[in-house]
């Protein structure tokens, strides 16, 4: 699947299957810090989710300054 | 799989700190519903006042208007071009996009327009740190904009108002305490000002944007990279991480405890600036001193013996 992480300006293909919360995981990241969005349905993915390999996921930070 | 704790139907979102998971329909309605209990609590605004609300073009600032007008609330929205290179152009891109498909007015102004420079030119000119000549800036234009108005309201969130206070307080910073509150009543001209998402976390209000289809602009202010409130973001989000709760704790607590620091609030006298009448504590106001500072270093000596002559 393509995985893209805007505020790291990064983008990479990772293999599935896999759950959202081992995506995140394997990132880095911690669940509130980051939306996972399945940029084909538009939807939002839980932690529980599974992604099967074949979808466009955008991780967005959450967090921001000032 | 979850299901939604309302409907039943597939959750899409899931909240660890309430330990609540909900689907988009039921999470928005719950959103909106806790930020008008947050709004009546601490009786910030009814539906006749007039609202002004400060819009970065970031989520916290385009959700609370939008909700706001959902709710039925009268409001405007107040942008200011900080000139700060390509960062403030896409959030003035976001502005505008935003006004037009939500049709709610926002007024825009240009700190380039005021001072004939950006705010990165302007610090770097007069030597002082970026952040505190931006919030200089940003409140006196946003207070000046604000004179028609009944109230004023900003997107500080859950997070943001929590890492003010974690740092007031590794500081005590006594005044400071004494002015954090989700409600400031006017003073002195300065209109009543409000924080509506005192009590949404960044995670709720960035899932809120999101499910409303708000575009908002996700990259940060480029001086804001390293700033403390991101690092103390972080270090409560690992507190909360062991200890759920926290956050909210924290702040709510704070809020019962306030009136401790409120007492011991220094009263200093106020008086209107002899330049354009803000009120302040000295003779000249931040920004008519910073107008000031720009003119002499451009070279005009005139206005050099004005300011010595204080
Ligand atoms: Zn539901
Ligand atoms: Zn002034």
């Amino acid at each position: 699947m393509k995985v893209i992480v805007k505020h790291e300006k990064k983008e990479f293909e990772m293999h599935g299957p896999k759950t959202v919360m081992e995506l995140l995981k394997e990132l880095n990241f911690k669940i509130e810090e980051v939306l996972v969005i399945d940029r084909n349905s538009g939807k939002l993915l839980p932690y529980w989710e599974k992604l099967s390999g074949t979808e466009t996921i955008e991780i967005r930070k959450v967090i921001s300054g000032g | 799989m979850k299901k939604c704790r309302i409907c039943g139907k597939p959750a899409e979102v899931f909240l660890i700190s309430r330990n609540l998971a909900l689907c988009r329909r039921d999470f928005v309605e719950n959103f909106e519903k806790r930020v008008e209990k947050t709004i009546n609590k601490f009786r910030m605004a009814d539906r006749g006042e007039k609202i002004l609300v400060a819009v970065s073009g970031g989520k916290d600032s385009l959700a609370l208007l939008h909700v706001l007008k959902k709710l039925g609330y009268r409001v405007t929205g107040y942008h200011i071009n900080l000139g700060i290179g390509q960062y403030s152009h896409e959030s003035l891109k976001k502005v505008l996009d935003f006004q037009k498909k939500e049709g709610i007015e926002i007024i825009i102004e240009n700190v380039k327009e005021e001072f004939g420079m950006g705010i990165g030119e302007i610090s770097k000119l007069l030597r002082q740190p970026t952040c505190s000549i931006c919030g200089t800036i940003k409140r006196y234009m946003f207070n000046r904009t604000a004179g028609s108005f009944d109230v004023i309201a900003t997107g500080h969130n859950l997070d943001d108002e929590a890492a003010t206070l974690m740092g007031n307080v590794l500081n005590w910073q006594i005044e400071y305490l004494a002015r954090q509150y989700p409600v400031l009543e006017s003073k002195n001209n300065l209109k009543k000002k409000i924080k509506p998402f005192v009590f949404m976390s960044e995670y709720e209000t960035a899932t809120y944007a999101f499910l409303e289809d708000i575009d908002y602009i996700v990259e940060e202010c480029p001086y804001a990279t390293g700033a403390k409130s991101i690092f103390y973001k972080g270090i409560l989000n690992r507190v909360e991480d062991r200890m759920r709760g926290t956050k909210i704790h924290f702040l709510s607590g704070f809020f019962k405890q306030r009136g401790r620091f409120v007492s011991q609030e220094k009263r200093t006298e106020l008086k209107p600036c002899i330049k354009c009448g803000y009120m302040t504590t000295s003779n000249i106001c931040q920004f008519c001193r910073i107008k000031e500072k720009i003119n002499n270093k451009k070279g005009g000596n005139h206005e050099r013996n004005f300011l010595q002559n204080q």
